[in-house]
């Protein structure tokens, strides 16, 4: 796998491992989502980040991957400013948005 | 606040289901979640649902109501419960326009004033986003329209600021361009990994 990013050090990718179990990751997310003036690049390096710990833990379907290639192709092009403008609008309107860990999968991750 | 006698609360029951046939539908769909319900609350729910929207046809209303012995329905939904299956109640659009608005709108329009006054509901506005966030298959112009029906819900209420004003008009031009393409793909993703977006309201 050829990756475009700053190489990293073995023991980070350990750690990134270990930190983006499951809910944790769905905070990682959420928590990038509600970043204030997030630089274009935070949203698609977070997403990079959860998808590389799942390919480390053998975790990762073609489907996902493929459709993650998708989003990426998006956000590299915009910077994620359609996904940024929408969740600073609904926190505009007093919404909140979430990412938690999906009853679906949640299961078969254990 | 004054405490409400049974008589004052029973009128207050059928004036906010007059308001809102969808909550009218949630009240009758309660009555099948209840575990071993009396035998006389079948006829108590629907007589306040008549109470409520019966103006008009009352007559053959009660008829149909003394109809609606408890004991059959019961069977037939705890029937459906033993099977996994729930019996929820829905309007239909067009009543809900007909119970809604004695004026001479179109129903269309009647259907949209109905909506938006739904939606002035911030937890149904906030239930309404997260549904089209979770559509398997949405069409792309499914979000953008209710995000434009959230913000003119919260205009007519006059709470609408400028700067959420400014930002929606941003966001729907990009949305018109984009079809939405980024945020549903997001989402799908993230549903591919196992994760779900929810929309809740800000507490406070």
């Amino acid at each position: 796998m050829n990756k475009v990013k700053t190489p990293r050090s073995d023991s980070y990718q350990d750690y990134l491992i270990e930190c983006l179990k499951d809910p944790d990751a769905a905070a990682y997310i959420e928590a990038i989502l509600s970043a204030e003036d997030p630089e274009p690049q935070l949203l698609s390096s977070a997403l990079q980040d959860v998808v590389d710990a799942r390919v480390k833990m053998n975790n990762l379907s073609d489907k996902s991957k493929q459709q993650h290639d998708r989003l990426n192709k998006l956000l590299t092009e915009s910077g994620g400013a359609e996904i940024y403008n929408c969740v600073e609008l609904l926190d505009l309107l007093g919404f909140r948005v979430a990412v938690t860990v999906g009853a679906r999968q949640s299961e078969s991750f254990r | 606040m004054k405490i409400p006698t049974t008589r004052s609360y029973q009128e207050f029951l059928i004036e906010s289901l007059r308001k809102s046939p969808s909550e009218a539908a949630g009240y009758v769909t309660e009555l099948f979640e209840e575990k071993d319900p009396e035998p006389e609350l079948l006829q108590m729910v629907l007589t306040d649902v008549v109470e409520a929207f019966g103006e008009r046809n009352r007559k053959k209303l009660e008829s149909l109501l003394s109809g609606c012995e408890s004991t059959p329905i019961y069977s037939f939904a705890d029937l459906l419960n033993a099977l996994g299956l729930k019996l929820t109640l829905f309007t239909k659009l067009a009543d809900a326009g007909k119970i809604m608005d004695k004026g001479t709108k179109p129903t269309s329009d009647r259907y949209h004033d109905f909506l938006i006054e739904r939606l002035q509901d911030r937890e149904h506005a906030a239930g309404l986003i997260e549904a089209i966030l979770e559509e398997p298959d949405p069409e792309p112009e499914l979000l953008r329209n209710a995000l434009r029906k959230v913000v003119e819900a919260r205009a007519k209420m006059n709470k609408l600021s400028s700067e959420a004003k400014q930002h929606h008009d941003r966001l729907d031009k990009m949305l018109t361009e984009s079809g939405c393409a980024e945020i549903y793909n997001c989402v799908e993703l993230l549903d591919m990994l196992g994760f779900r977006v929810a929309v809740t309201v800000k507490e406070g």
